[in-house]
């Protein structure tokens, strides 16, 4: 429950830096680190060095190493002291330094308050979003020339396995992350998320995986792209082992945010707040947390195999003691599929969530919008296979895994046509965030299009492993999930912070961004086509022109991020011009509230009594603010 | 349920079941994720099997000790009913919830001498390794488990040792009481769960 706290004098600075926060945190995850080190150094020996003894690697020690590191972390930051007090049986609390008294030392150590994970998860996602996004830069570089001339194969692969890793890693959270967190306690009409403490766990512990996998620079990186595909893994260093603790710590963040997500979206409804009346956004956000609580723990599983393979020498993805290669490509499927929706479902939540906000008119379909988003969370579990169409799989298979791949198209298609019937004669406003709605339609349309292509097996043959199914997946994944988390910055910030953000510079991003997008994309298709394959730092010389081009426009892709962050930066932190608490003219709950939010959101638990689109009704119904009695 | 700071007079606290609904819940979905990682590892067990790569499923000799198995599923069991029958029992909870938490404690230390008396090494073929990688995260698993039904034992004696205790005359239990009947309940309920996928293991990985 958050709380308006007593006002206390503030203990001096220095007594400050050395409490539970992220200083200590960080010196005991080094203390940590080194300790597993240590303890791997004295456990291992030659014969347990199943895959790299040749090379004197020690994969316990690293293992080990990020382990406890990891440990270390969470005790600086104070996630033991609240377990240690519950083993001596004192009452549970909810609670944990969220009053605004604390000052922005609540961002730097665990806090519960909903809305201040949900700002460090914005910039802890950035952060990792900016790293990736460099890497994605040094990449095109590297292809200016046919042949290698900045970096080797292996740190070019490497190279392409860390942007993959951090996007598909540390993205996959970044519209439930920040948005969810912030948003869905409000939209619902609760104070909080049912267990704080978890969703304060699940950043932390998804910043130290970013950590993690940052370290495989110094340990020979892994050459296996973000995919971690065996046998190349077990042929990798010990740098492997940080991708491997990466997806493991990430699985880990993702099923407890999941879980989370979930127990407060069943149980914490506010009175009036029924299945019908949730706001699509918080329906996108239970469909992705399904799949987040089902789908990352097997992929934790197959990560923990892997793991044992490298240290206690079991052999699940070793053919020679019996185990195989394919079983690496089955596990990390039914978590990576799943996965492509965990990170496309809350972008079709933002799209359809601020549609009827910019065109003034209801959701169209809505119950269709969300049969569509079930219907998807569903199917999503039943096509995993079409990724192993070359792979090798038995041939009966291919026409079923075809089937289904095809059939999900339809539930997508529903959320589409949602979309479109919104827009379809509304008082449309092309404001910052609608254009980035707009351009989320444009580019998902292709990326859906070309994905059609990818699900049969007879294309997919052609098309599999090249710039073609690379062009798909930017389309669908930056084209989808990118421009509507900016679309939702753009339009939540400005609430969430309670400054403006400059609507010429948002314009300007967004132009640049979509031009240089399509620019930068749009060509792969026809590389793909002309038989580039992916993962490979050299190519054909004719296809010099088309590389070149694509990466000058990814540049621009790199400079329109630069006039966001300016943006950010000269509206945030220089001009800090107010914001009025409903600048967009919004109908949803939150933006009823004033800003900045208080910290206990709700003087009383307000009471919905109307569906949540209620445009082009007047007078606009809000939430009423009357006595608790349970949820409908 | 109490927050670390007292809330102002004019803000209304938050219905009180909705944490007791976010426990009954939170258990439920818990038995779903931890299905889920298990069911990588029956995979695993039906894929290479199936495959048998290189005839090395087994290698040699390779037979998992069935009268350990056995014994580590009856303390399993034993331990789920006596953490089932003390959520159910408020006022035995403390010795049932001990006994239970003990057997969940004593299946890991028989666990671990399993491991010391097997006749093969996790390199010995596809079995193998499902072998200690299931059990291994089994025994993970329960660790983790027997961290929470310690929890709910030491609120039970602390409660206990404070006097609190349910008042008769309303017929309605206090805050306290009722918070922990719900976590009692939504341990045992994952725990027992818990251990109906440890004898699902046992079959797999014993008998078939």
């Amino acid at each position: 429950m958050s709380a308006i706290a007593v006002t206390t004098e503030k203990p001096p600075v220095w007594r400050r830096l050395i409490g539970f926060n992220l200083l200590t945190a960080i010196v005991l995850g080094v203390v940590g680190y080194l300790i597993g080190y240590w303890i791997g150094g004295r456990i291992n020996t030659p014969s347990t060095s199943f895959f790299s003894s040749d090379a004197g690697e020690n994969d316990i020690s690293v293992l080990l190493g990020y382990g406890f590191g990891v440990f270390g972390f969470l005790i600086g930051l104070g996630f033991a002291n609240y377990p240690i007090r519950r083993m001596l049986g004192h009452p549970p609390t909810l609670a944990e330094h969220e009053s605004a008294d604390e000052g922005i030392g609540r961002y730097f150590r665990l806090c519960t308050d909903h809305k201040v994970v949900a700002m460090q998860y914005m910039v802890g996602i950035g952060f990792f979003f900016a790293i990736g996004g460099l890497n994605a830069m040094l990449i095109r570089s590297e292809l200016l020339q046919p042949n290698t001339h900045v970096f080797g194969p292996n740190q070019y692969l490497t190279l392409v396995g860390l942007h993959g890793s951090m996007m598909m890693g540390m993205m996959t959270s970044s519209i439930l992350g920040p948005f969810a967190n912030w948003l869905v306690p409000l939209m619902i009409g609760s104070r909080r998320m049912a267990f704080p403490r978890i969703e304060a766990f699940t950043f932390w512990v998804l910043m130290a995986a970013g950590v993690v996998l940052l370290t495989t620079i110094f340990l020979g990186g892994f050459q296996t792209g973000w995919t971690g595909y065996e046998p190349l893994g077990a042929q990798g260093t010990v740098g492997y082992d940080a991708y491997l603790g990466f997806f493991a710590l990430v699985g880990v963040s993702m099923t407890l945010l999941g879980f989370n997500l979930l127990a407060t979206i069943i149980t914490m409804r506010a009175p009036g707040m029924t299945w019908t009346r949730l706001p699509i956004f918080v329906w996108g956000v239970l469909s992705t947390a399904i799949l987040m609580l089902l789908a990352s723990p097997m992929l934790a599983a197959a990560l923990f195999m892997g793991m044992f393979d490298r240290t206690v020498q079991t052999g699940f993805y070793v053919p020679s003691v019996g185990g195989s290669s394919f079983l690496w490509q089955n596990l990390f499927w039914v978590f990576g599929h799943p996965e492509v929706y965990i990170v496309a479902l809350p972008g079709f939540a933002i799209a359809l969530e601020l549609l009827p906000v910019f065109c003034r008119k209801p959701l169209w379909g809505y119950r269709i919008a969300v049969a569509g988003m079930l219907g998807v969370t569903l199917l999503s579990f039943f096509v995993w296979q079409h990724h192993l169409f070359v792979s090798g799989i038995n041939a009966d298979l291919r026409p079923f895994y075809m089937l289904s791949t095809e059939l999900i198209s339809i539930p997508t298609g529903f959320i589409f046509l949602c979309a479109m019937g919104t827009l379809w004669r509304g008082r449309i406003r092309l404001t910052v965030p609608m254009l980035f709605v707009l351009g989320w339609a444009f580019n998902f349309l292709f990326g859906g299009i070309s994905g059609v292509f990818l699900s049969d097996a007879p294309s997919d043959v052609t098309t599999h492993g090249s710039f073609f199914s690379m062009a798909h997946f930017h389309y669908t994944i930056m084209g989808g999930l990118v421009f509507t988390f900016f679309a939702g910055i753009y339009y939540w910030i400005p609430k969430m912070t309670g400054y403006k953000l400059s609507e010429t510079l948002g314009k300007i991003h967004f132009w640049t961004l979509f031009i240089a997008f399509n620019a930068t994309f749009g060509p792969l298709f026809a590389l793909g086509f002309m038989g580039m394959p992916r993962r490979v730092v050299t190519y054909p010389t004719n296809l010099q022109p088309l590389n070149d081009w694509v990466s000058i426009w990814a540049y621009c892709i790199g400079l329109s991020m630069l006039v966001f962050l300016y943006n950010v930066v000269s509206s945030l932190i220089f001009k800090r011009e107010p914001e009025v608490a409903n600048a967009w003219n919004s109908k949803s709950p939150e933006f009823q509230l004033p800003t900045p939010v208080p910290v206990h959101d709700f003087d009383r638990i307000p009471v919905f009594d109307a569906d949540p689109y209620p445009y082009g009704v007047e007078p606009a119904p809000v939430p009423a603010v009357a006595p608790a009695g349970g949820a409908a | 349920m109490e927050a670390s700071a007292p809330l102002a007079p004019h803000i209304e606290p938050e219905p009180r079941e909705w944490q007791l609904r976010a426990l009954w819940v939170g258990a439920r979905m818990l038995c779903g994720a931890a299905s889920f990682f298990f069911m990588a590892f029956l995979f695993a067990y039906f894929y290479l099997r199936s495959l048998d790569v290189n005839k090395n499923w087994k290698i040699g000799h390779v037979t998992a000790p069935t009268g350990w198995g056995i014994v580590i599923v009856v303390v399993l069991v034993a331990s789920a009913v006596l953490l089932r029958m003390a959520s159910r029992q408020p006022t035995s909870a403390l010795p049932l919830g001990s006994a239970a938490l003990g057997l969940a404690l004593l299946s890991i230390v028989l666990q671990v001498i399993t491991w010391t008396t097997l006749g093969f090494g996790p390199a010995s073929g596809g079995y193998a390794s499902v072998y200690v990688g299931w059990t291994a995260w089994y025994a993970v698993f329960t660790l983790a488990c027997a961290y929470w039904i310690e929890t709910q034992i030491a609120s039970v004696w602390r409660l206990s040792k404070e006097g609190v205790q349910r008042p008769r005359r309303e017929g309605v239990p206090s805050d306290d009481v009722e918070l922990l009947g719900a976590g009692l309940e939504a341990c045992s309920f994952f725990w027992a769960f818990y251990v109906a996928t440890g004898v699902i293991a046992f079959v797999v990985l014993y008998l078939v």
